[in-house]
Order: structure tokens, then C-alpha cells, then sequence
């Protein structure tokens, strides 16, 4: 599939590389390059734009802390160990969850050998009652709803809240047919607004 | 559970629904600040480890370059002090030297005795050819030429001295050749340190030769050639002490 973005900013010349004060409104992709070439300052801007919604994709995902932190900083790693081959062919947001999409599909598979297919995941008990305590309750039931969800559901869901990704991105990162994606993102929908609909009456 | 209404679906992509909104308001969680500093310290650290990968290979093509510069310029100093000194010897030399047009068409040099063959590098031969060893004093060579025939025909020029003579025309003798111009062909003749150890152990083993080949006359009774040819000896080899029984030779 080719992710081809003509609106952005492809080539980034090397021998430009600012400071990374000056990097703050740069593009994503400028900022990859720039850190390819030595530039740390362009990382650590890159880092805080996504740190947030990739940490999120990835508690959603596995849900519990301890393995979305493990999880969440091994993907950061890989983008490091894969600074060198980056080609901004794609919205580097696409690039960097395709990345967590991976990391994550392989943690489940190597926690559960045996499954061939991703399972259904039961709810997660991430979420501690300290936490809870400052969110509106609205809020807190609809992330047990969300927890409830099929994975591949969960995830679209996730993908399209956290980042805004539309549906033939979702269906790029997690490498299935767009008519799938959207179809996943309907019963999420539809699930979650049953979940909200019940509460409020 | 089928979806049924559409309306809704394309509001929550829109993004302007109650839903998108009651899941930003509960999305708050961020990773722990310990990650964040793991995962910023480690991007660091690649950029380092990636910066600091081209001046390892420079500092050792540096490091070789300057090494080899360094013995370049060591073997050079060697071999300059190594010129120097010759030419420190052959400045010795050169005011016992005859001038050449006064002495040269008469002159007939006495000869050293016949000295084993002695191996010496081409840059030490082709020293020597521009820069030859000096003739004997006149009364050396009167003597000589008043030797008797048993020692004329054991005079015979050196191994060393028969590399010299071919570059000298028949007629013209090497003293001919300016000490400067030797001097100045010198730099061929820098040998290195190895070269000149050699030189001196020749230079050694030619003297002692000769010496025994003088004692040899004295002993057959050839007094006046053994007296000229130590008189030849004592000009070839100034630096040489001669045995007190030679010296009180040269002294009657």
C-alpha cells in the first residue's frame, strides 16, 4: 500500500537541521529527518506531540500499566533503531502507531502461544479506583465499555479518537481492507453509544 | 448488534458527537515520567553513539599518518647526521690534500696493500668514488717508488679501491674532483644507520690488513717499502693508533 502524502514536506535538507527551539513547528516527518541526522532536540519535540495517544493506544490495548509501559517504551526504541531507514513516504503519526499496532499484536501472540487469532478482550482492570476518582463517571463507564470491546474494534476505536486517523489509515496501520476497518468502527460505535445511552436514561 | 443509523456514525467521525467528547474527557493518562526520560535518554544516546562513530576512524588515520610522518622525519635526521659526519671526516682530510694541477701529472701514488675483498653497499662505492681517499706525501711516494720489485708486486689497489678507480679517466686522478661536488653528492651517498655500522667494520678490517700485511715486509727484510707503506697507512687512516713498534718505525 502506498502511503503517499503530496501535501507534506518530503526532503529535508541534512545540512539544515535547527535547533530543536526551532523545531517546534516543524512537521512531523521534518522533525524524523532531522533526528536521522543527529538532531536529539527534533526527537524530544516529537516525542511530546505523541507521546500522550501512543501511551493511551497502548493501555487500551493491553490493559494494565506495567505492560503498556514496558510496551509503550519498547516502541519508542524501535522508532530509534529505525531512525536510519525512515522515509517519509507516510504521515510519520501512521508510521508510528503502525509500529505500536506491531508491537502490540506481537506481545499478545507470544503471551498466548497458542492462539492463532488475536483474542477477545475481556475487560481490563487498568483502571485503579484512585484514578477514577477524578474523572466524571460518565467517563470512567464508558472506558469499561471500551475495555469490553473485541480487540480489532477497540483498537480502530482508539485509533480514530486518539489521533484522528481516518478509515483507510486505520486500515493501513492494522493491514486490513478499509470496508473492514469501517466496519469495525461501527459496532465500536454503535456498542459505546448503547453503553452511554443506557446511562443517561 | 448491527449498526443501523448512519446519521450518528458520521457525526463521531466528525468527531463533534457526544461520545468523542465524553472520551476525551476521561482520556488523561500519560506515561510514567520515568519512561519518558528512559525513552529521551536512549535517543540521545543513539545520536551520540552515531555522531561519535566518524572521528574514531579519524583519530586512527591521524594517529597513522602522524606516525608515519614522525619516522620519515627521524630516518631524514639520521641520515643528515649520518652525511655530516662523513663529511666531518673527509674535512680533515682535505688540507693534508695536495692541490691537484701541481701534483698530479708526476704524482704516483703508492698503492694499498691487497686487502680481502670486503662487501659495501653501492651508496657507500659511489661515496667514494666522488670523494676518494688521499694521495701520500712525496716522500711516501718517492719511497715507494724505490721499493724493490717483490713488494711492487705485492701492491695492489684495495677491492674498494678498484670500485673507485673506473670512474676516474686514465690521466686525470680523482683528487681532480672538487671536495664540494663530493659533498654535494653526498645526500645519495646518506646511508642508513645500518650502513654506516657496516662501513666502520670494513673500514676496521682494512686497516688491520693492511697493518699485517706491513709487518709481513718487515719481516722479509723490506724496510723501506714497509716504511712507505705505512706512511700510506697513516694517511688512508688518520683516526687509526698505531702500535708503539710501528710508530717508532715511522719515527726513525
Amino acid at each position: 500500500m502506498a502511503w503517499v502524502i503530496p501535501s507534506r514536506k518530503r526532503n529535508v535538507d541534512p545540512d539544515a537541521i535547527a535547533p530543536a527551539a526551532d523545531a517546534a513547528g516543524a512537521s512531523d516527518e521534518s522533525l524524523m529527518q532531522r533526528y536521522a541526522h543527529g538532531d536529539a532536540g527534533a526527537f524530544e519535540v516529537l516525542y511530546h506531540r505523541h507521546k500522550g495517544p501512543l501511551y493511551r493506544y497502548v493501555l487500551r490495548g493491553v490493559g494494565n500499566r506495567a505492560t503498556a509501559d514496558e510496551l509503550y517504551q519498547d516502541i519508542w526504541l524501535r522508532l530509534i533503531q529505525a531512525r536510519n531507514g525512515y522515509q517519509p513516504r507516510a504521515r510519520f503519526s501512521t508510521w508510528l502507531f503502525t509500529l505500536a499496532h506491531n508491537r502490540v499484536v506481537d506481545h499478545y501472540r507470544r503471551s498466548r502461544p497458542t492462539a492463532h487469532e488475536i483474542p477477545e478482550q475481556t475487560a481490563p482492570r487498568h483502571e485503579q479506583p484512585e484514578e477514577q476518582a477524578g474523572q466524571s463517571q460518565r467517563a470512567a463507564r464508558l472506558k469499561a465499555a471500551i475495555a469490553t470491546l473485541p480487540f480489532e474494534q477497540r483498537e480502530a476505536f482508539v485509533l480514530k479518537q486518539e489521533r484522528g486517523f481516518g478509515v483507510a489509515e486505520i486500515a493501513s496501520i492494522t493491514g486490513v481492507k478499509p470496508e473492514t476497518a469501517k466496519s469495525r468502527l461501527r459496532y465500536a460505535v454503535a456498542r459505546l453509544r448503547e453503553v452511554l445511552h443506557d446511562e443517561t436514561h | 448488534m448491527k449498526p443501523t443509523d448512519e446519521e450518528p456514525f458520521e457525526a463521531w467521525l466528525r468527531g463533534d458527537d457526544e461520545l468523542s467528547r465524553a472520551y476525551r474527557d476521561g482520556a488523561q493518562e500519560q506515561p510514567p515520567a520515568g519512561v519518558d526520560a528512559d525513552v529521551l535518554a536512549q535517543a540521545r544516546r543513539a545520536v551520540r553513539r552515531r555522531r561519535a562513530r566518524w572521528p574514531q576512524p579519524l583519530a586512527v588515520a591521524a594517529t597513522v599518518v602522524l606516525g608515519v610522518a614522525l619516522l620519515f622525519a627521524v630516518q631524514q635526521q639520521q641520515s643528515r647526521q649520518q652525511a655530516a659526519s662523513v663529511a666531518a671526516d673527509v674535512a680533515l682530510e682535505q688540507p693534508q690534500q695536495p692541490t691537484a694541477h701541481t701534483q698530479q701529472p708526476a704524482r704516483k701514488q703508492v698503492q694499498p696493500l691487497a686487502l680481502p675483498s670486503v662487501r659495501q653497499g653501492p651508496e657507500l662505492l659511489q661515496y667514494r668514488a666522488l670523494d676518494p681517499a688521499p694521495p701520500a706525501p712525496a716522500a711516501a711516494q718517492s719511497e715507494s717508488e724505490s721499493a724493490p720489485a717483490g713488494a711492487a708486486s705485492a701492491i695492489t689497489a684495495p677491492a674498494a679501491n678498484d670500485a673507485e678507480t673506473p670512474t676516474s679517466p686514465p690521466g686525470r686522478q680523482r683528487p681532480d674532483v672538487p671536495r664540494s661536488r663530493g659533498l654535494t653528492a653526498s645526500p645519495r651517498a646518506a646511508a642508513p644507520m645500518a650502513e654506516a655500522t657496516r662501513q666502520s667494520a670494513a673500514a676496521a678490517t682494512d686497516a688491520g690488513t693492511w697493518l699485517a700485511g706491513i709487518r709481513r715486509l718487515l719481516e722479509t727484510g723490506q724496510r723501506e717499502a714497509a716504511v712507505a707503506q705505512l706512511r700510506a697507512y697513516r694517511q688512508r687512516y688518520p683516526e687509526q693508533i698505531l702500535p708503539t713498534d710501528l710508530q717508532r718505525l715511522l719515527q726513525e
